[in-house]
């Protein structure tokens, strides 16, 4: 996304292109990942509600991690969702705009909305993954 | 420095912190093992603001602007924090 904005900036629209569809496919790749573990978790009876069961731990707090990674992490994909779909409408505003500086100020937003999602799992991905681990 | 080689070493680096991270978090500190991976988390957010955020370089009003509203989110999460973290039972 980094290397988009800069290609946008330089005015390089094919270049700038090829940067973002990379972006949209390794958000992509992330969201598939997310959703084959999702899956891994639900099949295991871990989503809260009535069905939750957990034999090892303490079931109330075992439930509340799971709630608050479901909501923190689920809000953290339909922001990236929404962040692809943003990649592709700009690569179809590549092709009709007539405005380079315009796009690449616009893209410039872009990569700022993409990176501030990022920012977020940077810190839920150690808050999630990590917390714990060692003990 | 060209572009593709600034932000090939800063992915560089966001990957090596991440490796630091993981393996931090594999090393029983007791109590100091999340404020460690924050603290990891935090460089990794520097790197991300001020080089693919293009913080470095900003004028000095977009970087007082940019400090006030992640102290502003700061302090929401970690009010949320302070009422999880203090509630018994």
């Amino acid at each position: 996304m980094a290397l988009g904005v800069h290609a946008a900036d330089q005015n390089q629209p094919v270049r700038m292109s090829g940067f973002l569809a990379a972006t949209a496919v390794l958000g992509g790749a992330f969201l598939a990942i997310k959703g084959y573990e999702y899956h891994h978790e639900i099949s295991k009876g871990l989503l809260p509600g009535a069905s939750f069961h957990l034999e090892e731990s303490s079931a109330p707090a075992a439930q509340m991690f799971f709630y608050l990674y479901f909501v923190m992490t689920g809000i953290h994909a339909l922001h990236l969702t929404i962040g692809i779909g943003l990649v592709g409408v700009f690569l179809a505003r590549t092709v009709f705009s007539r405005s380079p500086r315009r796009l690449a100020l616009a893209v410039n937003q872009l990569g700022l909305y993409w990176h501030f999602v990022d920012l977020v799992w940077v810190f839920l991905f150690p808050l999630f993954y990590l917390a714990g681990r060692s003990s | 420095m060209n572009a593709m080689m600034r932000y090939s070493l800063t992915a560089a680096g966001l990957f090596a912190l991440l490796a630091l991270t993981v393996g931090a978090a594999y090393v029983p500190m007791g109590p100091m093992n999340t404020p460690v991976a924050l603290t990891i988390a935090a460089a990794k957010g520097v790197l991300i603001l001020g080089i693919f955020m293009h913080g470095r370089g900003a004028s000095p009003v977009l970087k007082v602007f940019i400090t006030l509203g992640f102290f502003w989110l700061a302090l929401m999460a970690g009010l949320t924090m302070a009422d999880y973290l203090t509630r018994g039972g």
